[in-house]
């Protein structure tokens, strides 16, 4: 069966209309992130030493599932608390944050990750890294997909959050591990 | 990829493990089992990557992996702790007496994802359940533990 002319003329519209909205992001990007700054101290932020971090998320397999609990600080030698960290990269519940406060675990929340950050951030990775490769990537994104785009962007906040973690956050981390939980 | 790539950067090794065997290649057509690759495994960038078998390696390998580490099943370390346990020995010790033999198989069988949504129903798991118990009767000296 033919697609109608109406259909195909949608269609024109609405690629038309997300390449604009997508470079439209793109362009004020650098704000978004920006405004995502609460307090910047003049002082080099203290870090926390830790070797071992573990990926939290939505879909993990929690520690107090319904169904399985599971709990990687089991033995406490192997694997201890005095040096692990939480890293809880998506939304999480507000039961499963209680969890891990109850269970005094080291906790990272790496999207709120840019609320406080030091000069040295800002010098160093905000202003010369981030808008660096942003205004790098303005010259030729106009005329990329949306697909390239929105991973472009989502790729520029992952390396703003993550330089974040090590730099202000914590040093000397060995391993950085997740367990992937998904039904399919 | 770009979070795993800052981690290197400070000298962070990676690792990734795998929690179920239970991917969609195994409902998919012989002739391209092979072939076969989730979305949800594209783009992976780690140093060490621990699975349950060869097959899931090779369905693994169009990432960037470091290394791989055949570890088998993941939660059959359950097995471990639940045979440490006092009621278990006990259980085992009335079983044996009651069959008048000794065990000679333990199997760990571990349950997977079924419902509505997916591509098990409940009445496959039924099947699944009856197939055990079928097994046990056959054989009585293999012990399972659900």
């Amino acid at each position: 069966m033919a697609i109608s002319v109406f259909s195909r003329a949608y269609r024109g519209v609405l690629t038309v209309f997300n390449h604009i909205k997508w470079f439209g992001i793109f362009l004020i990007f650098p704000v978004w992130i920006f405004s995502k700054i609460r307090r910047i101290s003049v002082k080099r932020m203290k870090r926390v030493d830790c070797q071992v971090g573990l990926r939290v998320y939505k879909t993990d397999p929690s520690f107090f599932s319904k169904q399985r609990s599971i709990d990687f600080l089991v033995d406490g030698m192997s694997l201890n608390k005095g040096y692990t960290i939480f890293c809880v990269e998506t939304q999480i519940s507000d039961s499963y944050k209680e969890e891990l406060n109850k269970r005094g675990y080291k906790i990272a929340y790496i999207q709120d990750l840019l609320k406080d950050v030091d000069m040295d951030f800002v010098k160093n990775v905000l202003l010369k890294d981030f808008l660096g490769l942003w205004a790098s990537f303005l010259l030729r994104i106009a005329t990329a997909p949306d697909v390239v785009m929105e991973s472009t962007l989502k790729n520029l906040q992952a390396y703003v959050l993550w330089k974040r973690f090590f730099i202000n956050i914590i040093w000397n981390i060995m391993l950085y591990t997740m367990i992937l939980l998904m039904s399919m | 990829m770009i979070r795993n790539m800052v981690l290197a950067q400070d000298g962070t090794k990676t690792w990734f493990y795998l929690h179920s065997r239970h991917h969609s290649d195994l409902f998919a057509p012989a002739e391209v089992k092979d072939q076969y690759c989730h979305t949800i495994y594209s783009f992976l960038l780690y140093d060490n990557l621990a699975v349950w078998s060869n097959n899931i390696e090779s369905m693994m390998r169009p990432n960037r992996i470091k290394r791989f580490l055949g570890l088998g099943c993941l939660w059959s370390e359950h097995i471990k702790e639940i045979e440490a346990q006092a009621d278990f020995t006990d259980l085992r010790r009335r079983y044996e007496q009651k069959v008048k033999g000794k065990i000679r198989k333990m199997i760990g069988v571990f349950d997977t994802t079924f419902g509505d949504q997916v591509i098990l129903t409940s009445e496959d798991m039924v099947v699944f359940a009856q197939s055990i118990l079928r097994l046990l009767n056959d054989f009585p000296d293999v012990e399972v533990i659900f």
